[in-house]
Parts: structure tokens; sequence; C-alpha cells
């Protein structure tokens, strides 16, 4: 995509909430704002099965092609300038149609170098089943990525993530996702790398298909976290589920606002967003802000934020059983971010999180 | 509750009440339900012919908003501040946000800003000019021999024509005036806290509003009384193109309280109206304000408000908000939890039919420890209406402890209506808890079988649902307004299915 | 299809008693005979006391004299038990509608009978109420709205004995001058209520018919004797 298209978008303004608290200034590299740098390096993409095996004929990590994007969000700000930066380099993971893997996939993306960027396509053909893990790290100073997917008919598709780049990071993710007739998607992402992180989230459901979104997000130091999910039900008869935690230490700061929209005539939907913070300090802050749009009146439509501190209950009984008060708070903080994934159906995915998760907080909780 | 309708029981049925519908005993309420079904429809499409005395041209500029001034024979500062204020309006654009649509669709030249209809304030009911009297009359409300209501201020307008205290408020030493003599009696006072609750600069139409206000109510309880009775004041819009701009200030001292009510009906117009007020609370260290509202203005009028409240050490701020009608309005009561120990109440409902707007909500902003809010917000659309609620809870780093609850309900009765919820909550306090949930959905059709087999039409099982849905709200208001918004209410039902 | 073919006659005074296992469609029937929106009768018809059911809305059949008492009673929120229950009065008593007075002896009596007080009158119909609380309205509603035909859906389930005994005493009260319909699946109420007709339903039709001493036998015995594959 080019360099003149992105120039060409206005700044997005304040007002609205995806933009309202992270504006692109802020997430912009060089700071000249007119301008995609010529130095991006592409991140290293790699494929393999978890346990090692060969890779199932059906599964392939191939070349892509840019112009055939299903991004939603086209126009939007950073996405261009991410197009701009790939310079037409994608990756197309293609599973084809009534592909049952037995054992999940496992994608590795390493940002290195000053400037990383990457774009990937996944097509899963229908009546597939398939668990990916995806695990993001690395060095770079800044990196964005683009994933959308695209999920056939009948699908399930149930992908785990952990963003873990360097703590002084700038992550910039922008994806879309569109889960076909019949499908079930979940996706469970556990956020903890980067300092400065923007996530830009889209998924859009067809008729009949369930949608599961389950975040997780640990802030220590002054990193900052920044989701913008949207969901949107077009036709009726679906699920969708959200459900965020974050976790705010030091002065970390969470930023979670989400965008669910029924549109007109999509009865039967059934949609929930859920945002949980955690804040555990002084100057630690979160900021919710989950909208629903309804325009459709048969259907079922709720979300709940909450924030709150650490239990003292809940503490004082920990500590009752001889644990000191960081160890009590590790394991509630580390049971308050696993919980997010409480909902997911598949276990492979669920316990290579929360490994994941122990090892991040050094501390043990898998019982 | 029970302390009212003991009074009322003393006082005994009237006149009032058989037009009203006014209910002191459940055995009056029945009968004078009775009543109004014999009667017929509820009636506000009407108004007097046009006998303004004075009455600008169309339009806004700096003269006009000087003239203002001088006709009403202001103090310097504040025809500096109502100058000010519009070239702050002037200059500042219209919102981004919200429905932009309806918002740019007002013709601001084709409005009048001000007019008076009668040659001062008076006191006595029987010197009121003739036809002012019969449209209170038609409206129902009392006249000054109604003893068990505090006092009454009514709005004709622009300007204030009747208003009357009671002996007692007078000897509790309470203020209860007009905002042009509270200016002209109390000039101190109101310089000191005239927008400073809500300042011109707060946005475009708080600017619009201090450039041209007249009208609303000043209201001052002196410290430790407390006044039992609710304290009323009525609004209407008369002729076309009228615009409404009362400014309403309250001021309770420590350890005071008051609930005051207003309540606001218009006839329909072939032209746009604009409603555009500004209400600023001050609640002093331990005291108590109640502000309720049942709006209903007729549906081709543009109801833009700015409602804020300064919650001092252990006050309370209550704000009751109701929205029925009006095109569009826009309207987010707000508190401020400015010292430890405030707390904050909010209920909202808003219905919204054919071709509406209600863009509702609430602010709550804790600045300080052990401060506490609820917010609850109701809302039902029909016929292709559309409820929003807006919201912002924030949190700033000094508030320790505080609690926060926003729970928001909204109905939709048909596949053409839509419901919005936009809140934002900002946290920057760890210790504080705050809880926020959301859900939207239609009539349970269970719900209405149970009914239904109970012997009663779907019309009449929404009606009761409804009702039930918004009793939060209504169990809140004074027993006339509760049944008058429940016969509101089930009126909207009929010819709404099928 | 839930039901497949069914018949029936109550007269008034008759108590009629449908038994069996949960998913034997009585419950359906019971909404059927109330119009309920999502079943569909693609064969036969209903009679009320000589009008062809079909032609009738919910609304109209409450009117006309039919009262059910819910199985789940739905919660109305909002929405006082003493409101509803005089809305209601005056909605299918209307030619007979009683004056306030009269109203409030016999809401006094019914309440006596149920065992409710004014307090219950204040609460939101069925909002947080327990199962007992929830079945003693809808008994109390039977009461107030005097039907011709009173359709009882596992009204007894979930109760302890002495809301039991109360549920048991309503139904009495009103059985001489009421046909009624009542379904159960235990034997409990029936040592309250004595019924004169028995009918014992599975899987969607009546297999077998008879008097009080068939209930016993259900009672003793279970429903596999009389499964159609080894009646």
């Amino acid at each position: 995509m080019s360099k003149a298209f992105y120039a060409s978008l206005a700044e997005p303004s304040q007002a609205i909430h995806a933009w309202k608290y992270t504006p692109w200034k802020k997430l912009h590299p060089t700071g000249k704002l007119n301008e995609v740098p010529d130095d991006f390096l592409e991140a290293v993409v790699i494929l393999s099965m978890m346990d090692g095996s060969d890779l199932p004929s059906g599964v392939s990590l191939e070349r892509g092609d840019d112009s055939k994007t299903s991004l939603l969000q086209e126009d939007d700000k950073a996405v261009a300038f991410l197009r701009a930066a790939c310079d037409g380099n994608t990756w197309e993971l293609n599973i084809e149609a009534n592909t049952i893997l037995s054992s999940p996939l496992h994608v590795s993306i390493r940002a290195s170098g000053h400037l990383s960027v990457s774009h990937i396509q996944v097509q899963v053909g229908n009546n597939s089943d398939v668990e990916i893990i995806w695990a993001l790290s690395g060095e770079a100073g800044w990196f964005g990525l683009l994933r959308e997917g695209i999920i056939g008919h009948a699908c399930h598709y149930h992908e785990g993530i952990e963003q873990a780049l360097s703590s002084s990071s700038t992550v910039i993710r922008a994806e879309s996702w569109k889960t076909g007739r019949d499908a079930t998607m979940t996706t469970s992402l556990l956020s903890i790398g980067g300092e400065l992180v923007r996530s830009d989230l889209r998924a859009i459901l067809d008729k009949g298909a369930t949608y599961q979104q389950f975040i997780a997000s640990n802030g220590k130091g002054i990193r900052r976290d920044n989701h913008h999910l949207q969901v949107t039900h077009p036709v009726g008869n679906n699920q969708s589920e959200l459900v965020i935690h974050n976790a705010c230490d030091d002065k970390s700061r969470a930023i979670s606002t989400g965008r669910l929209t029924i549109a007109k005539g999509a009865d039967g939907s059934d949609a929930s967003q859920i945002f949980k913070n955690l804040l555990l300090s002084q100057k630690a802050r979160a900021d919710s802000i989950p909208e629903l749009e309804v325009l459709a009146n048969d259907v079922s439509a709720a979300h709940g934020a909450a924030s709150a501190p650490l239990d003292p209950e809940q503490m004082f009984y920990l500590m009752s059983r001889g644990l000191d008060s960081e160890e009590s708070e590790g394991l509630i903080v580390g049971g308050f971010l696993i919980a997010a994934f409480e909902k997911l159906p598949r276990d492979s995915i669920g316990n290579w999180l929360k490994g994941r998760l122990a090892i991040h907080l050094d501390c043990n909780l898998l019982e | 509750m029970q302390f009212k309708s003991r009074i009322r029981a003393m006082i005994g049925l009237s006149q009032q009440m058989h037009r009203r519908g006014i209910n002191m005993s459940q055995e009056a309420r029945d009968m004078s339900q009775e009543a109004r079904d014999a009667v017929g429809d509820y009636r506000y499409g009407f108004h007097d012919p046009e006998n303004a005395t004075i009455r600008f041209d169309f339009g806004l500029s700096e003269q006009v908003v000087r003239d203002i001034s001088e006709i009403k024979n202001e103090p310097h500062w504040m025809t500096e501040m109502r100058v000010k204020a519009y070239k702050h309006y002037i200059s500042r654009p219209m919102p981004d946000w919200g429905n932009s649509e309806m918002l740019n669709s007002i013709d601001f030249e084709n409005i009048c800003y001000y007019l008076k209809s009668s040659k001062g304030s008076e006191t006595d009911w029987d010197e009121v000019p003739e036809d002012i009297k019969n449209t209170f009359d038609r409206l129902g409300i009392p006249n000054a021999e109604q003893k068990w209501l505090g006092g009454v201020t009514a709005q004709y307008e622009s300007e204030v024509v009747y208003h009357s205290i009671r002996e007692d408020l007078e000897e509790q030493g309470v203020v209860f005036l007009d905002m042009d003599s509270g200016l002209r009696e109390y000039e101190d006072v109101v310089k000191q806290y005239f927008g400073s609750v809500v300042p011109y600069s707060d946005n475009k139409f708080s600017a619009l509003n201090t450039a041209v206000w007249s009208g609303g109510s000043f209201l001052i309880i002196p410290e430790g009384v407390h006044v039992e009775m609710p304290v009323q004041a009525y609004f209407r819009i008369n002729s076309k193109n009228m615009g409404q701009f009362e400014r309403t200030l309250i001021i309770a001292r420590p350890g005071s309280s008051v609930h005051y009510i207003e309540g606001c009906t218009a006839p329909t117009y072939s032209t746009d109206s604009l409603h555009s007020a500004v209400v600023e609370l001050i609640a002093e260290e331990g005291s108590h304000i109640r502000y309720s509202t049942v709006q209903n203005w007729s549906t081709n009028v543009y109801n833009l408000v700015t409602k804020r409240g300064i919650a001092y050490r252990n006050s309370t701020i209550e704000w009751v908000d109701g929205n029925i009608g009006s095109r569009l309005t826009m309207k987010y009561p707000a508190v401020i939890l400015k010292e430890e120990g405030a707390h904050a109440e909010i209920i909202s409902v808003a219905y919204s039919g054919e071709g509406q707007h209600q863009d509702a909500g609430s602010k709550v902003h804790h600045l300080a420890p052990n401060t506490t809010s609820r917010i609850l917000a109701k809302s039902i659309s029909k016929n292709g209406g559309r409820s929003s609620y807006r919201g912002l809870v924030k949190v700033s780093p000094k508030a320790h402890n505080c609690k926060v609850s926003v729970v928001c309900d909204a109905l939709l009765l048909d596949a053409d209506s839509r419901s919005d919820t936009y809140p934002t909550m900002e946290v920057s306090n760890q210790s504080c808890v705050v809880e926020h949930e959301a859900s939207v959905s239609k009539v349970s059709g269970e719900q209405l079988f149970y009914l239904m087999s109970r012997g009663h039409t779907e019309e009449q099982a929404m009606g009761m649902i409804i009702n039930g849905f918004f009793e939060p709200f209504t169990k809140e208001l004074p027993l006339e307004y509760a049944s008058e918004l429940n016969k509101l209410l089930e009126m909207e039902m009929v010819g709404s299915i099928g | 299809m839930v039901i497949k073919g069914l018949s029936l006659e109550i007269q008034k005074g008759e108590i009629h008693v449908i038994m069996g296992r949960n998913g034997a469609g009585k419950s359906t029937l019971a909404n059927v005979l109330m119009g309920h929106p999502s079943y569909e009768i693609t064969q036969g018809s209903i009679y009320f006391q000589g009008i062809p059911l079909e032609e009738l809305e919910v609304f109209e059949r409450a009117r006309a004299g039919m009262f059910l008492s819910f199985q789940y009673p739905q919660a109305i929120p909002g929405v006082q038990v003493g409101t509803f229950l005089r809305k209601s009065v005056q909605a299918v008593r209307q030619d007979n509608c009683p004056t306030n007075r009269q109203l409030r002896d016999e809401m006094k009596a019914a309440m006596k009978i149920l065992g409710v007080d004014n307090s219950f009158l204040a609460r939101y119909v069925n909002d947080g109420f327990s199962g007992g609380e929830k079945k003693r309205l809808e008994i109390l509603q039977m009461l107030m709205l005097k039907p011709k035909l009173a359709i009882l859906d596992e009204t007894d389930s979930g109760l302890d004995i002495d809301a039991l005994k109360m549920v048991a005493d309503g139904i009495n009260s009103i059985a001489d001058d009421t046909a009624c319909l009542v379904i159960t699946h235990y034997q409990r109420l029936l040592d309250h209520v004595k019924p004169s007709h028995v009918h014992v339903m599975i899987d969607g039709t009546i297999v077998k018919e008879g008097g009080p001493e068939l209930a016993i036998q259900v009672e003793d015995k279970g429903y596999d004797w009389l499964e159609p594959a080894n009646a």
C-alpha cells in the first residue's frame, strides 16, 4: 500500500474514543507524521508444529498478496502506515478446507532492529479444526503487526497469543477477523511486552458464528497498554463474548475502548463484553470505555466494567496460610489474569498461556 | 411520602385535584383515575394567542444581548458576562459528538431570544393576566391557595409572571425567587456563585445561555433548614420560535435540605424551538439537594441543557431526571464530589418514540476520598426512536476508597429502534471500586404471555411492563408526577402494537 | 410434535388430574390451552364453553374465564402485586367487577387462605420470590379472578407441607364452581385435593384414564407399566 495514501489520511481526531488516549502522533516512530520510514525490517515468521512433528499437508506459510487484503480498517491512519511500511510484503498462513489438526501449530514472530513490521493473512478453509499458538517476541524499538483472518464455514479456530516484546518497545497491532457462518473462533491474548502498546482488534460475525476474545494484560513500570476492541454483528443468530482483564502496577496504565455493534435486523444476536481492571499501586491508572450500539431488538446485549483494588479479604486469607504479602499479591494477580481465560474451550491453549504467565510472574500457578 | 399524604388528607379534596387528578389516597386515586378516563385524553397541544408586550426580532447579536440586559436593568458585571459569553458562543464550534445531524439542523437565526408578556412579577394570583391564568388552569397548576406546596414560580414567555412564597418558608429564611429578582435582591450572592459551577466557557450552549438567560429559579436554603415540601416550577414555551434560556441557581447552606421539582410541557409547533437551560447546584457541608425533572417538550423542541452540582463535605446531590419529549435532548446531569464524604445519586430515564433522540446520561467526578456515587439509567426506545446513554465517571488520584456503581438498562420495543451506551470510566486511584453494567433487550415474550393470561391486552401488558421498568424512577417523584408519568407511558403504548 | 393426539372433556365441579413424567407433554398442554404463541395446533380443536378456542386471543381466553397457574411464573419488576391484582380483576371480571369494598374483602379472605399479609401486596410481582411464594401468588390470583376453568401446572412442585396445604385449600375453596385441570407428577397434592378423574400422559398422549385410585397405582408402581409397549 502506498505512502501517499497514508499521507493523504487526516490524523484521527481524539474525539474518536479509539484514539482518545493515545493519539497517532504519540505512536509514530519518528514524529515526522507525514513520512513512512524506508528502513523497516520485516519480522521473522516461522511456522512449526508444537509437538515438533512435520507440518501436515494442507497447512502452509507462503508469501501472500497485499492487494487481497480484507482488513476492515483500511482507512485507518495506523493501518495505512503499517501497510506502507510493509511495502507489499505479506505472509499467508493457509489452512485447507477439512483440515483437522491433532496438535497445535506454532507461529513465532520475532521482531528486531530499530523498526520492524509484519503483515500476516490467515485463511482457514471450511470445516477445519485448528489450534494455533502465536508467540510474538523481539527487541525491536518499534514493531507493527497487521493480522487479518478469514475463518471459513463451520470451522473451529482457536488461538493463543503471547505478546512479549521487550519492555522498551513500542508495539502497534491492527487486526481484523471474519468468522464465517456457523464457525467458532476464540482468541486468547496474554499482553505482557512493550512499553507503549496499542492494539486495534476488530471482528465481524456471520450467521451462526461464535466469537470469543479473552485478553489478560499485565502492566508494570511505565507500561501503557491500549486496546481498542470492535465487534460487529451485521446479521444475527450468532454470539460474541469479550473478556479483558487488566492488572496495573507501578505507574502503568491500561486503556480499553470497545465498540460492540448489533446492526438493524441482526435478531438473535447474543453479545457481551466485560472489562475488569485491577489497580495495584497509587500511580496506576485504568480507563474503560465499553460502548454498545444496538439497532435490533430481539437480541441479548450486555456489558460490564469494573475497577477495583486487591481484595483485602483475599490477601488476609492467603497470608493466614503462610504466604508473605508479595507472594499473596502475586498469586491474586496471577489468578486475576488467568481468570480472563476461564471460558477458553481448548485446554492445550489454556495450559500454554498459564505456563507463560507463570514464567512471567515468576510464581507457580499450575496446580 | 406518608407525611405528604397526611397533609393532603388534612386539606381535603379540592377542585384542583379533580382537574389534575392529584391523588391523596388509594381511593381518591381510583376516583380521579376514573374521572380522567371519563374525560378522555391528556392533551397538551394548545397555546394562547401571542400577547407579548415586548418582543425582539429573530436572531442574536451582541446588541440583542446588551438590550436584554438593559431591559432587565442589570448590574454592569452581568452585562459584561453576557457579552463575553456571547463572544465565546459564536466562536465555539458545534460539538463534534452526539447527534450532529439534528444539531446542525437547528436554525439559530430563526429563534426569538427574548419575550416578556407582562409588566412585572406578580405576588397575587388575581393580578396575573387572564389568558395566562387560563393557561395555567388548563395545565392544572395549583394556585396560591394550595398550602401543601412550598411555592410556585411559573415561567411564561421568558419572564416570571407569578410567584409566591409560603409564609413559613419566608419565616425559615428560605429565599425562593425568579432569577431576575434574585440578581436584583441578592446581587452579592449571585455574583459569587453564578457561573461558578457551569462557567460560560464550559460548552457552546452554556455560553449561549449565559448570554441570553432569562427567568429560572433562585433558591437559597439557610443553614440547618429542611424544606419538607417539594419546591416546584413550571415552564412553558408558547409562541413560535420561542427559545427558553432559563438559569437556575440553588444554594443549600450547611446542614440544609431541599427537593426542587421542574416539570414542563409545551404545545406543538410547526417550526423549531430551542430550550437551552443551565442549572447550578451548590450543596454545602452536610446538605442535601434533590432536583427532579420530568421533561415532556413537544417533539419539535431541541432540549440542550447543562446541569451540574458541586457537593461539599458529607453532602448529597441527587438528580432525578425523566426525559419523555423533545426531538433531541442532550443532557448529562453532573456532580462534582469535591470534598470527603460527598455522595451523588443520579436516576435518569428516557423514553424515545418516533423521530426522537434522547441523548442523556450522567457525569460524576470524584475528587476527594470516601466519596460515593450511584447511577441508574433506564431507557425505552420504540417506533424508530433512539436512546443513548453517555456517561463519565472520573476518579482522581486523591479519591481514596470511593465507590461508584453505574447500571444501565435499555428496552427496545421493536426492530426499528435503537439504543446506545457510551460510558467512560477513568480511574486513577487504586483503592476505589467502580462498577458499571449495561444491558439491552426487548420485552420478554414470556412476560407478555403471563400478563395477557390475566386478561390484559398486549398493549395493556406492555404498558404495565414499561411502568414497572421505570418504577425505580417514578417512585422517587411525588405522587401526582408519578401517576401523570404512568398515564403518559400507558397512553404511549396505544397504537404501538401491530 | 409434543402432543400427539389427545381428547379430554371437563365439566364444572370436576377435578381432572393429568399425571406423567417430565417431558410427557403435560405443561405443553397447559400452555396450548392458554394460547402460548410458541405452539401451533395442527389437527383438532378445543372448545371452551362451546366457543372454539382458536378464535380467542390469550387475553380473551382469560376474560372468557380460563386461568393458568404457571409452573414458572414470570417476574415483572417494578409492578406491585396489589396493583397487578387490582388491574387483572378489572380486566377479567369486567361485568361482575366488585366494588372497591368488595374487592378489599375478597382480597383479605384470599390472602388469609394463602397465608400472606399486606407487605406481600407491595412487593414486585414474582421478583425475588421463593418458589413457594410464586405458587401462592398464582393461587391468590386464581381466587381473585374466579375462573370457570382453572389449569394448575405443577402447582405443587417445590412447596413445603404448609404451603402445599394452603394451595390445596385455595383450590378446594373454588372446586365446586369451577372446572379444574390439575397437572402434577406427584401424588402429594392429591392427598389434599380429591380428583374426580385421573389421566396418565406418556409421550404426548393420554394412555390411561381412571378415578382417584389410578393416582395411587401410579404412586406405587411408577409409569413403566403404562408404557405403550408394556400395557
